[in-house]
């Protein structure tokens, strides 16, 4: 493997173990981003930045939330991850295409944002949208309800 | 062919065209609720467990769900399956519509439930949940021991707000029971609770048919040896032999009116249907006089005429006479053995038995022998159809699960689920009219 000696041209072999991103990849069957400014939801969060254009939103829009201090938002109410684990799953049976779209504050490591799209592939969500913030630093968002 | 029961509604559209495509926070263009007939296109509901305290609200809730699923009109969505917080409300703007969207959920029916000065009480508020809008709201309010009738009128008033059509949860079965070794008449509500012996007896009752206004029941026993016609009088508590002629006293059916009783009588060793008074049993007329068995007969809606079973033609067909036995005219005309006709209520359908390959099911033909439908297949025996008081279901039982329970089937036959629980010994069902709740 990668690690198990010199290549033959002297040099050491520099994989990145991509086998995680690779899983999270394939249980995600669709990724897409969309731009935040039409949330009406009011957890607020300091989104990741991103130059991606914005994808149309419907109403019926379902956002999972989780601050910086790993509170975790269905809408604009606050449930402790075991009963949001439940609740999602229940929807995601009854209305299987129904989206979702994650907001994870800017601030939150990485793992868990992979660990709260797991939440949503677990819960049966087929459909998973990234929100982040279009473009630049713009200023806060809006105060939590 | 669906009825659309709440009309479009177009609210102004508001478009912002500016560079990122902004989605307003409009009103609903289109509010639209499709309905069809039971079974056809189920209407998924939400129904959140009662808010309040003190009362049965766990029972409540489980009659309420359970009546919505026997309708068939609906699919009641998991419980779980709601973003709402705990705090929410009943009543418009006390919870936010934003909470159920993406359940899915077109039809959100909330409830309260308390008990206060040894009545219970119940709101039941009904909201469109795509259009943001109220479509109906009542209190109901019962004894403290009447909570299984509080359900049933709640899920009643569900059923009526969003179909526009009432239900049948102020309606029982009576039915024969098997359950301790004996064929015994028995009366059960229509979500298959409740149930209630009628005879004890010891002896073989068969076939009760109720009358028109749910106070009493035709049956037959074998109580004194012969198969004689009694009549249970659920009012006065009291049971009456009306036939005990000698030979057999069968399938008696009250007239729409009550006042006629039509039964099986034995002539010459040959059954033959005759009309006789509820009361004393004096006889009224004999409608039939062929060779063969002439028996089952039953009422069409309006009284004039009466469908049976007769063998003039050598099998046993379903034929429909006039109410004084004239004009005899053959129904079925396939299969080799049709028989238990019951006239819908709409007079526009005889439902029946047929047997095919081994097996019997139900089917329904109209009065003029066209249109034949089958509504059971390959699933066990399915006999002795009742229609429920608006003809929107049929009642029948069936072994499809093994024991004998009874079913009740959509007229598309889409929606057909067991009513009766446990181990079977559930036959001859009659729908009774709606009763008081």
């Amino acid at each position: 493997m990668g690690m198990s000696g010199p290549s033959r041209d002297g040099g050491m072999m520099a994989d990145i173990n991509v086998t995680p991103f690779v899983d999270v990849m394939l249980v995600l069957l669709i990724i897409f981003m969309v731009t935040a400014p039409l949330m009406t939801t009011g957890v607020a969060l300091d989104l990741p930045r991103a130059e991606a254009p914005p994808l149309g939103a419907d109403e019926d829009q379902l956002v999972l939330s989780v601050t910086g201090e790993e509170k975790y938002y269905l809408g604009k109410n606050e449930f402790p991850l075991d009963e949001l684990k439940l609740k999602l799953s229940a929807i995601a049976k009854e209305n299987p295409d129904q989206q979702v779209f994650v907001r994870a504050d800017g601030k939150l490591a990485y793992e868990k944002v992979l660990q709260l799209l797991a939440v949503a592939q677990n819960a049966g969500v087929a459909k998973v949208g990234l929100v982040t913030q279009p473009g630049a630093v713009s200023e806060g968002l809006g105060e939590a309800p | 062919m669906s009825v659309r029961t709440l009309a479009a509604v177009f609210a102004p559209l508001f478009l912002v065209g500016c560079g990122v495509a902004v989605a307003q926070d409009a009103p609903r263009t289109n509010v639209l609720i499709e309905i069809g007939r039971p079974g056809e296109r189920a209407i998924p509901i939400a129904i959140p467990l009662p808010k309040g305290t003190g009362g049965p609200n766990d029972e409540f809730w489980a009659i309420v769900r359970r009546d919505l699923e026997l309708s068939g009109w609906f699919r009641i969505l998991d419980a779980n399956a709601s973003m709402e917080p705990a705090g929410a409300g009943i009543r418009l703007g006390e919870f936010d519509f934003a909470d159920w969207r993406p359940t899915g959920a077109a039809v959100l029916a909330k409830t309260l439930l308390t008990s206060a000065d040894d009545k219970l009480r119940t709101e039941v508020w009904i909201y469109g949940v795509d259009g943001a809008e109220k479509l109906g709201a009542k209190a109901f309010s019962a004894p403290t021991s009447g909570v299984r009738g509080l359900a049933h009128r709640a899920a009643d008033f569900i059923v009526e707000t969003v179909t526009k059509q009432r239900s049948f949860f102020d309606t029982k079965f009576t039915f024969v029971g098997n359950f301790s070794g004996n064929k015994e008449i028995y009366v059960v509500d229509a979500d298959g609770a409740g149930r209630r012996q009628i005879t004890k007896n010891g002896s073989i009752n068969l076939k009760p048919k109720w009358n028109a206004t749910g106070t009493a029941i035709a049956y037959t026993s074998y109580v004194a040896g012969n198969p004689d016609l009694y009549v249970a009088d659920l009012g006065k508590g009291q049971i009456r032999r009306v036939s005990n002629r000698s030979g057999i006293n069968t399938g008696g059916s009250f007239s729409p009116l009550g006042d006629i009783l039509a039964l099986t009588l034995t002539v010459g060793g040959d059954s033959e249907i005759f009309t006789i008074d509820p009361y004393v049993g004096r006889e009224i007329a004999r409608l039939t006089a062929s060779a063969g068995i002439d028996v089952s007969p039953s009422w069409s809606p309006d009284g004039s005429k009466l469908a049976f079973v007769s063998e003039r033609s050598g099998s046993p067909q379903i034929y429909q006479m006039n109410a004084d036995g004239s004009g005899a005219k053959r129904v079925t005309f396939s299969g080799s053995q049709n028989t238990d006709p019951a006239w819908s209520p709409a007079g526009d359908r005889i439902a029946f038995v047929g047997r095919e390959s081994g097996h019997f099911d139900v089917f329904t033909v109209r009065p003029d022998g066209s249109g034949m439908d089958r509504v059971t297949q390959g699933s066990g025996d399915n006999e002795d159809p009742s229609w429920s008081p608006d003809g929107q279901y049929i009642a029948y039982s069936s072994t499809r699960d093994g024991g004998a329970h009874i079913w009740i089937s959509s007229l598309d036959h889409l929606h057909q689920i067991k009513v009766t629980s446990g181990g079977g010994g559930y036959t001859n069902p009659s729908w009774s009219n709606h009763l008081s709740w």
